[in-house]
Formats: C-alpha cells, structure tokens, sequence
C-alpha cells in the first residue's frame, strides 16, 4: 500500500495538463488512428490492387516468352483476340461449366441429405457420419485427387481390378471406372466440397427457428407439406448464397482438375491460366495466361453479385426468436435402412477408401494389387528414404513457415481492417471493405499469376523464395481473416472500449489493453485455420513454385507428377494428412463457427 | 376438453425428468393455465399436448379422441388443435391471408375457395388485422404478428386452442392490452384454452383455473383467488405476488379460537389454520402479503388487546404511485408493508403493525426452507438506527 502510493507521487505532484496540452494530446490520438487507417489501406491496395493492375495491363501486352515490360514488348488486344477465336477457349469454358455445375449438384444434394439427416432425424450413427464428413475438411484437395487416381484409374486402379472380375470382362481390359475423365472429375470435386457445404447448409438448418415448423405442424400440415411449404423456402436464401459462395471455390478450384484433368486431357480454366505460365515446352506467355485469368475472374464475380444481392435481402427473413427447442426429430421408420446405406456408402467412399489407398500405396515398393504376395511385401522403405531426404527436410521447414508466416500476416491485417469496418465512422471504410473482400472473388491462379508477374517485375528479392507464396497466400485469405475478426470484435460490446477510454487510456491503449486480450481467443482461431488452408494450398505454392521454396504440397504433386514415385507421393501424402487432419480438428473444437469457412 | 394423466417426459441428455406424473382435465371451454417458472416443465407439457413432444408415459385425450397413451400417438397435424406460439412463427415467406389461410389449405377436410376466404377474413377481423391481408407477414409489427399468429390458431376452429407464453415477447404496455383482448375473443369463442405462462399477473388476471407448476410437478391447482389467497406451500406464496415470509417455531394448538399459535423472532403471533400438519415445537413459516398488513401509524389508534399487533419503526419508504412500499423494522427483522400511496412517514417514525390471523398462512418447514426467510442485507441496511 505504502509503496504503491510512494511510487505514484511523482505523478500526482505533476500539474494537470492546460487547455494547449489537451489539444496536442487529442490530435495525438487521432492521428494514432488516422495513421493506422491510412496504413492499411495503403497495405491493402498494396496487396490487392496493384497485382491485379498489373495482370490487367499484361493481358494488353504482347510478351510471348518474354516479360510484360521488357523492351520491345508492345501494347496489344491479340492476347483477347487469341482468346475468344480460339475454339479451344469454348471447349475450356464449356468443360468448366460442366465440371463446375456438377460438381455443385453432387455436394449440394448429398450435403442437404446429410444436413436434414443429421439435424432432423433420429439416422442412427448420425455422430459418425458428421464427425468423418467435418474431418475431411483436413483432407488436402491434391491429395484426395491422387488418392481417386490410384483407385479410379482406367488401367489398374484398385477399384476396377475387382469390379472386372465382378462383371466379368476381361481382366486386362481397361476400366469400368475411369478418374481421368469428366464425370470423375465432377464426382471428385463433388466429393470434397461437401464437408464446408453441409457446414453452410446445417448452418442454415440450425439458424431456422423450428416454431416455424411446429406451427405448421399444428396447423394439420403432414411432414412433407411442412417440408414443402415450410421449411425448403425458408431455407431457400441460405441455401442459394452457399451456392454462390460454393460456385466461387468450384469454379477456381484447381488441384483435382490438375491431378486428374490435365491427365484425362480436360483442360477448365484454372488448369489453363496455369498451363500457359508453366507449358511443357516452351516459354510462358504471360500475356495470354492473363487474359485467360481475366476471363475467369469475370466468370466467379458473376454469382457474386446476385449473392450479395440475396445476402441484401436477407432481413427480410428476420423474424422474433422465442425461446429455443431442440428440433423434434424426425422417425425414419422403415426409411432408416437406405438412409443408413447412402451414409455409410459415403463415409467409405469419401474417407475409408482413399486413406486406405494411401496407407497401402505407401508401404508397397512399387505401386501392386492387395495379394498374398503384395501383403507379403510390405515395407516401411518408402518412408524411411522420404524421411531423411533433405527435399522432405526443407518442404517440412518451408511449409512451417508458410503456415505461421501467412496466418500471422492475414490475421494481423485481418484484425485492423476489421476495428476500422466495426467501430469507425472513417470515409475510407468502404475502400477497405472492398478491399478485404475482393480476395474473396479472386481465383487462386489469378492471385498467384498476378504476385507472380509483379514481383518478376519489381527489383525486390522476394521472387523465388517462400516470401513471395507467403504474400500471395495473405492476400488470398484476408478475406475470411477479416470476416472472422469481424465477427470478433463485434461481440466485444464498444462500452468495453469507451469505459477504457473515459478511463484516461489513449487509443493505442485501449487497442492493446482491452481489444486485443479480448479478440485473442477470436484471433487463434482465426491464425490455426488460415495455417491450415495455406499449408493445404497446392495452386498458389505451384505457380510460384521454384526448387527453394519447396512446401509439402508441391513435394507430393512432384512426386506423383513423375509417376514412377507412387510409394513416395504416398508417403508424403500420409504426413500431410495426418498433419491437417489433426489441425482441422483442433480448429473444430476451438471453435465450432470459425471452422465453417474452411 | 383436455384430460392429461400421468404424463411423464424423460429427456435423453440428463435423464431429466422434464414432466413429472402431470395430471389435469381442462373442461369445455376453460381458460386453463400453466403457471411457473422457466425449467417447470409447463411448456414441455404443452407441447406434449400438441404432439410436438413425445411423452414417455401417461395418457392425453383431447375432447373424446386419446391422442397419446402407450399404444397411441397421434401426429400433430391430425390433432384438432390450434397453437400460438411465443415466437409467434409467422412465415415471413408468405402474406398474411397466405399465413391464415394455410391451416385451412393443407388439412384433411379442405373448405371451397370462397369458404376459405370467409374464415380467413373472420379470423382476422376477430384480431383486428382485418385490412392487412394482402401485406408480408414481416412488414407487420411485433403486436400485429402476434394477432397474426393467434388468428392463423383460430381459423380452424380447433377444439383446443394452445398459447405457449404469447404475451411475452410485446412490450410492457402493450401487453396488458392483449390480456384484455385475448381474454375476450376466447370468451368469445368459447374455445378450451391451455395457456402456459411464466407471468403471474396473465395467469391470475386470464385464467379460469391455474396450475402451478415446479420440478416438473403441479403443486398447487386453483382458481386465481385460491392461488392468491389461499397457497398451499411457501413456493406457491413466494411465486405469486409478493410475500412476507417468517420463520418460526409452532407452539400450541387452540381449538376453540380455530388458530394456533407460533413464535417468531419478533413476537408471538396468532394464525388462523387449525389443519397444518405440525406438532408443537416444529419448525413453521409464515407468510403475509404486504398489503395484508395493517399499519396503525397514529398514536390515538384503538388496538385495543387485539392480537397480533407488535411495535415497529418505519426503515424504508418506496413510493410507487399506486402505494407507498414500507420497509418496517420490528425487533431487527425487517417487514414489508403495502399502504396508501398518500401515507407520508420518515424514517424512524414509531408505528404499530397487526397481522391479522385470517390473512397470515402457514406452512410447515421440509427440509430446508425454500425461501430465504427476510434480506438480511436489506435489514442491516434499512435498520434505524444504523
């Protein structure tokens, strides 16, 4: 007691402050704040705007294996023309169309099922179901495509070699499954959207008041009018910005397209934008790689707009809450068996299946049939000669890296933006909301093609190391940092903030003493789940990929793009997996709303 | 008619005992209420009643139909009930007409278009909302769903109308209007009505008869006044309205007066329950309402030798337009008292306080007591000559 107040003398003996001191104090404060606005916007157009500018200007400049302002490179509308005369273009988009549009009918209507099951009714093992299919959030896009590929594969894909003999053709023929093909493809794709659509759709079911429903039900409806009436159109809003978020990731997804398309020679846009960067012979052309990014950049804003339109109306849907039941659940009866039947079906199919493929591809010496004698042959070689192969050393380093380096950067940026967007009045919200949401809409080979020309153009030395993947992975994911953020930092009520400041705290302060211990739990979060989607990423770390910066990802698709190595693609395969997977889970527990963006 | 009997209802997570061996009958065109606290069960059993719940045991019949026994469950669209809900769950994706008119559209006996149309606009005249038929259900205000949702119950003419807290989510003064408004259009109807509230003032002012529910069980079945006047135990008395509760210590019986006699910590009191079930040095408690004891704050009073009258102080006065609320102190203790609202007395004034024997009730003490007898924390506060 003694001591406290002997220490805080010499402040008390101090004068109070004039009217002058006050003012200068005041503008102290503001300009803290104003600095900081100014600052991240400034960050942000950094990031955001001047990669896109300068895609934008590439795809007006006639390069041809040469870079967007080396000398002699002239302004030209060719890289359009070639575009839009190219016949091929029309096949790419139709192919994009198609893989895109079924691909969304796959894992909406599996992903509605499995929500209304889940939610509604009394499915038996309905916890399994929805523990595998929130799980497979960790599964890594490139890896559930390699692991369709060796059992999908026409010739001796470990699911055709028994279903020959089943239907009785000859055992050498090839097929009846192919993975290397559209409808593979699709059902892939379909497959691996699933756990974040079912999150969005169960999302939609729980945020339905289920008076709603009972009130029906009191009013002599039967179950299906209920549903028809009832329930379907009220989830009718959600159900469509799910679509439009969903349409957004099929359309720029790239890891299955490239593991099995470019194989099965179907060629989408994204695999296109990254065939013209990276060709097999030749030099990249820079120039039309850009037209064809802008091209499907156009394509995923489309939706968009009309999402956000539906996002616009959706208070027209608020309505009062009471007090809150658990939903009554449904009695499946004799409906029970096919439901139970289509549920286990796609826990193996979706998740048993390819963790076995890769469990046992990774303990043969060279790819074989489960037999007496490949069992016989069971070894742990492969992952010895991968664990202590210094490429695996430097892609375990680089990808720790990456994950850290990222989830810090977005975070941080995520953090500020969202303060500014939640509790300032500034002019430049709106910029910044653009800004931070524009990410969002921009397809991953977009980004990464545009950091990459930009950072080939500056004088910086970022090019060629893991810097260049860690920006270009902050800008990708600065949307959903700033979105989770967002929602942080608007459950601190802004009387805690005021009450620091009417305390005499400046707000630097007021920052660092009350919002950050608060938003900290948010921010962890927030920091695992961005670590975990930069260490999953295959498209960014693939097109700025160069034998230094290395990460996992790119480890196991150049194992599997050589093809001789399947034992090792395995291998490195199963430590990602078990990596993310642990992580996805975690991130669940932490925080069972933050893992819906995943 | 609702008849319920020995309904239980066993939630899974917990093995909580929700409903526990409920019985009552409702009869033909009752205003019934469901009366306690939040967690009594009185809502899981209403909504075993309307089928949105299943019951692990007993049996319902509403009118001459058992819609649940052991072999029994009725759904609940094939129940002929009508059910206002305190979300009200007015689909915002239809119009007002669309919301009414549903019951009517999708149950077993379908009327004409031009008969749907009649009942839908009767059914909203009777609520009032009868020009609002062609608006979206959400451009309504809080009130208007409310009525909304209370025609879209009636438009059936169910036997059994089912309201679970509807007043609860308006505001204060609105509220006491729908009382009034809902008590009278059930009148009306003649509809058997179960509603189920936490709010005491509903329950007393709207209802036929009352149940008073906690843990799942009634505790005490009434008319309004009987609940009032008349609480069988110390939860009852505490519930429902405000009470002064003492403990004490009963001392003897006296059969000619029809009172007994009890000790309490400021005095001896006499009570008027020759029944309660104690013996002489059990543990008792009393209770009086506030505005059940008298205040003689005149000196020149005539109290005469009347018993039960002790010498107090004023503590507190809380003046509440209605009445003035005094806080007494009588030997420490502290006791509240309602009076005119124009009675100005300080701080300190002398005065005297009679219970009358009538107005006091007394329970016997199980365990331990429910209640906590008196604030301590307010007496010390409001004590005198602190």
């Amino acid at each position: 007691m003694t001591a406290a107040s002997e220490a805080r003398a010499p402040e008390v003996r101090e004068p109070s402050p004039g009217p002058f001191a006050r003012l200068v104090e005041r503008a102290r404060n503001v300009q803290a704040r104003t600095l900081a606005i100014i600052g991240i916007v400034g960050v942000l157009i950094w990031l955001v705007v001047g990669p896109v500018t300068m895609l934008v200007l590439t795809s007006f400049r006639a390069t041809e294996g040469r870079l967007p302002i080396s000398p002699g490179v002239e302004w030209t509308l060719d890289n359009y023309i070639t575009v839009l005369t190219n016949p091929s273009t029309y096949t790419v988009l139709w192919n994009t169309f198609l893989f895109a549009g079924g691909a969304l009918v796959v894992s909406f209507a599996l992903s509605i099922t499995f929500a209304w099951l889940i939610e509604r009714t009394d499915l038996p093992f309905r916890g399994l179901l929805f523990v595998v299919i929130i799980a497979s959030i960790g599964l890594p896009n490139v890896i559930a495509g390699i692991a369709y590929a060796l059992l999908l594969n026409p010739s001796n894909g470990l699911l055709n070699i028994p279903l020959r003999a089943v239907l009785g053709m000859d055992p050498n023929a090839q097929g009846p499954l192919n993975a290397y093909t559209l409808p593979g493809m699709i059902f892939v794709q379909g497959i691996t959207l699933v756990p974040v659509t079912y999150l969005l759709v169960a999302a939609a079911f729980r945020a339905m008041d289920t008076a709603m429903e009972d009130a029906a039900a009191t009013s002599g409806a039967p179950y299906r009018t209920v549903m028809r009436r009832i329930t379907l159109p009220l989830l009718t809003p959600a159900l469509l910005a799910a679509l439009v978020y969903q349409f957004v990731s099929v359309i720029e997804s790239f890891d299955i397209p490239l593991v099995l398309g470019l194989r099965g020679g179907v060629p989408v846009l994204s695999t296109t934008v990254f065939v013209e960067t990276q060709p097999s012979g030749g030099l990249p052309n820079y120039g039309l790689a850009s037209s064809y990014a802008i091209l499907l950049l156009l394509i995923a804003i489309g939706p968009l707009l009309v999402y956000n339109r539906v996002l616009g109306r959706g208070d027209r849907y608020a309505t009062i809450t009471g007090h809150s039941y658990l939903p009554r659940r449904i009695r499946l009866g004799a409906w029970k068996v096919p439901a139970l039947v289509l549920s286990l079906s796609f826990i193996v199919i979706s998740f048993v299946l390819p963790a076995l493929v890769m469990l046992w591809t990774s303990l043969q010496p060279f790819y074989a049939v489960p037999s007496p004698e490949s069992f016989s042959r069971i070894t742990l070689d492969a992952y010895g000669e991968v664990l202590s192969s210094p490429r695996l050393q430097r892609a375990v380093i680089n990808t720790l890296i990456l994950g850290v380096a990222t989830g810090l950067g977005a975070m941080v940026v995520g953090l500020l933006v969202s303060w500014i967007l939640v509790r300032t009045r500034s002019r430049l919200r709106f910029v910044l909301d653009v800004l931070a949401f524009t990410p969002h809409a921009m397809p991953g080979v977009l980004i990464g093609l545009s950091i990459l020309l930009i950072y080939l153009v500056l004088p910086l030395p970022v090019y060629g190391t893991i810097w260049i993947i860690v920006i270009a992975l902050g800008t990708q994911y600065i949307s959903i940092s700033t979105r989770l953020m967002s929602s942080g930092i608007a459950q601190i009520r802004n009387e805690l903030e005021e009450a620091g400041a009417v305390s005499g705290a400046a707000w630097g302060a007021v920052i660092r003493r009350i919002v950050l211990p608060l938003v900290l739990p948010a921010f962890l979060n927030g920091f695992l789940l961005v670590f975990l989607l930069a260490i999953k990423n295959l498209t960014l770390a693939l097109i700025l990929f160069t034998p230094e910066s290395i990460v996992m990802s790119t480890l196991v698709w150049n194992y599997w793009d050589i093809g001789a190595d399947t034992a090792e693609t395995a291998v490195v395969g199963m430590l990602m997996v078990v990596i993310t997977l642990v992580l996805s889970v975690i991130v669940r527990r932490l925080n069972r709303e933050t893992a819906q963006l995943t | 008619m609702i008849r319920v009997s020995e309904l239980v209802k066993i939630y899974q997570t917990g093995g909580v005992r929700a409903v526990d061996d409920v019985s009552f009958t409702v009869e033909e065109g009752e205003f019934y209420t469901l009366l306690g606290p939040s967690g009594c069960g009185k809502t899981t059993t209403l909504r075993c009643i309307a089928g949105l719940e299943r019951a692990n045991g007993g049996t319902i019949e509403l009118g001459d139909t058992v819609v649940v026994s052991d072999r029994v469950y009725v759904p609940p669209y094939r129940r002929d009930i009508g059910m206002v809900f305190q979300s009200y769950a007015v689909w915002p994706h239809m119009t007002v007409f669309e919301n009414v008119a549903f019951p009517l559209r999708v149950g077993r006996d379908r009327p004409s278009g031009s008969s749907v149309k009649e009942k839908v606009e009767t059914a909203l005249g009777l609520v009032g909302l009868g020009s609002y038929e062609d608006r979206m259900a959400t451009q309504l205000s809080g009130g208007q769903q409310q009525r909304l949702s209370l025609a879209r119950a009636i438009v059936r003419e169910p036997k059994v109308l089912l309201l679970d807290e509807p007043l609860s989510n308006l505001d204060a003064r609105l509220r006491e209007r729908m009382r009034g408004e809902l008590t009278a259009i059930q009148r009306r109807l003649g509809v058997t009505t179960l509603f189920v509230t936490h709010d005491q003032i509903e329950a007393l002012s709207m209802s036929d008869r009352i149940a008073v529910m906690d843990g799942g069980r009634i505790v005490q079945e009434g008319t309004p006044e009987q609940i009032y006047h008349e609480p069988v135990n110390e939860f009852v008395a505490s519930f429902i309205g405000s009470t002064n509760l003492f403990l004490g210590t009963f001392v003897a019986r006296n059969e000619g007066a029809r009172t007994v006699t009890v000790d309490l910590a400021f005095g001896r009191l006499d009570v008027e329950d020759p029944e309660v079930p104690v013996e002489p040095g059990g543990q008792v408690i009393v209770a009086i309402r506030p505005e059940n004891v008298v205040l003689h704050h005149d000196g020149h009073d005539a109290v005469g030798d009347r018993p039960n009258v002790v010498d107090a102080r004023i503590g507190i006065g809380l003046f509440t337009g209605n009445s003035m609320e005094y806080y007494i102190e009588v030997e420490g203790n502290l006791v509240q008292v309602r009076a005119d609202s124009r009675l100005k007395l300080d701080r300190g004034d002398p005065v005297k306080v009679e219970m009358r024997p009538f107005d006091c009730r007394i329970f016997p003490v199980h365990g331990q007591p429910l209640v906590r007898v008196g604030s301590r924390r307010l007496s010390a506060l409001a004590r005198v000559d602190a």
